[in-house]
């Protein structure tokens, strides 16, 4: 037993010995680049235009709307162009619109509705008032909503439709990873 | 025991890190973007009509109908006419007609001999501006004033030849009911 020790011991010492003095223990080994490339995100813009209101008893567009004064009968519509820029691979997006700001003074239920989003050579999407949503993809689109003014309306004379918080809203999809 | 106490442990450790996350501002939500669509405040226009200069509410309003000629006395030869201007003060920004009709008139505070031999009748003001001159007729007159228009229609009150002379210095008030309704 007591030489087993003293042999663990001498053993020991003689690995010290060796690390002490810069002697390595190392095996083979070689280094070879990955060459992975660089990793790069996407991006998501989404950019509106100044619109134009315009009324279905004139032919030509509103001016200024907070000076205009619609009257019971009349439908406005509103149209401006958007800009959706998706730069990513498996970057999808809906659009939407954000309706939380509107502030509506009438009793008579005055919304804005049929919100569509159309591309040029493409079929117009429909994004149901206030709830709803459309896929898109980059381009410019042209946007519009319409604003009716219920012709048996005998109320809301001076009323207010304040939609300066109105805005549209631009969502990643969730992505799904391959099966 | 130990198993329950661990399982409370965990449950209490899961939600404080979702209420945690939550009260952070903490978020699982994907890219998003905003545009704003400048759409402006949105107005109706108000419904601005006035009789001879009083305006009209639409719970009804007594406007006063001077003689067309200041001082005028009616009589079984003389008539008496009265002028009613109706105006389309609306504000609205695109058109905005009106139809306004003058109902049957009624008396009141009126003696009945004067009563039953009144005639009222209404009439479109003239092209010479002289509503002696109008056609009257028994049946409401109506008009249509565009925006800022004004229109006058006549009132005439009349007696008959034999009027019988006790209705000498005897008065009455006629009303007569001025309807606006919109049209385009």
């Amino acid at each position: 037993m007591k030489k087993m020790t003293k042999g663990a011991i001498v053993t020991g010492l003689g690995v010290a010995l060796l690390l002490g003095g810069g002697g390595t223990l190392a095996v083979w080994n070689v280094e070879q680049t990955a060459n992975a490339g660089t990793m790069a995100a996407g991006s998501m813009e989404l950019t509106s235009s100044t619109g134009v209101w315009t009324s279905n008893l004139s032919n030509n567009p509103i001016s200024d709307i907070t000076e205009y004064r619609i009257v019971p009968g009349e439908e406005l519509t509103y149209t401006q162009q958007l800009e959706v820029g998706l730069e990513g691979d498996q970057l999808e997006a809906t659009l939407s619109v954000d309706t939380s700001g509107v502030t509506n003074g009438f009793s008579n239920n005055l919304t804005l509705e049929d919100f569509t989003v159309t591309k040029a050579g493409a079929a117009d999407a429909a994004i149901t008032a206030y709830n709803g949503s459309t896929d898109v993809e980059s381009g410019t689109f042209t946007a519009s909503a319409t604003l009716a003014f219920d012709a048996d309306n005998q109320e809301d004379m001076n009323q207010e439709l304040d939609l300066t918080r109105l805005a549209y809203v631009l969502d990643q999809k969730a992505p799904t990873p391959a099966s | 025991m130990r198993i329950k106490t661990m399982v409370q442990t965990a449950a209490v450790i899961s939600l404080a890190v979702v209420a945690g996350l939550l009260g952070v501002g903490g978020t699982w939500a994907l890219w998003n973007a905003s545009a704003p669509a400048q759409m402006g405040t949105v107005q109706a226009a108000d419904f601005s009509v006035t009789v001879n200069g009083s305006p009209l509410a639409s719970q009804g309003v007594t406007a006063t109908a001077r003689p067309e000629t200041s001082g005028a006395a009616l009589t079984p030869k003389t008539p008496v006419y009265s002028i009613i201007a109706i105006t389309n003060a609306t504000n609205a920004s695109g058109p905005f007609s009106l139809r306004t009709v003058l109902g049957q008139p009624t008396t009141s505070n009126t003696p009945a001999a004067l009563a039953s031999n009144l005639t009222i009748q209404t009439a479109s003001m003239p092209a010479s501006n002289k509503c002696a001159d109008a056609s009257y007729t028994s049946t409401p007159t109506a008009t249509t004033i565009t925006k800022g228009a004004t229109a006058s229609l006549c009132l005439r009150m009349s007696l008959p030849q034999n009027a019988p002379g006790t209705l000498t210095q005897t008065t009455a008030t006629v009303a007569v009911p001025v309807t606006a309704t919109q049209i385009q």
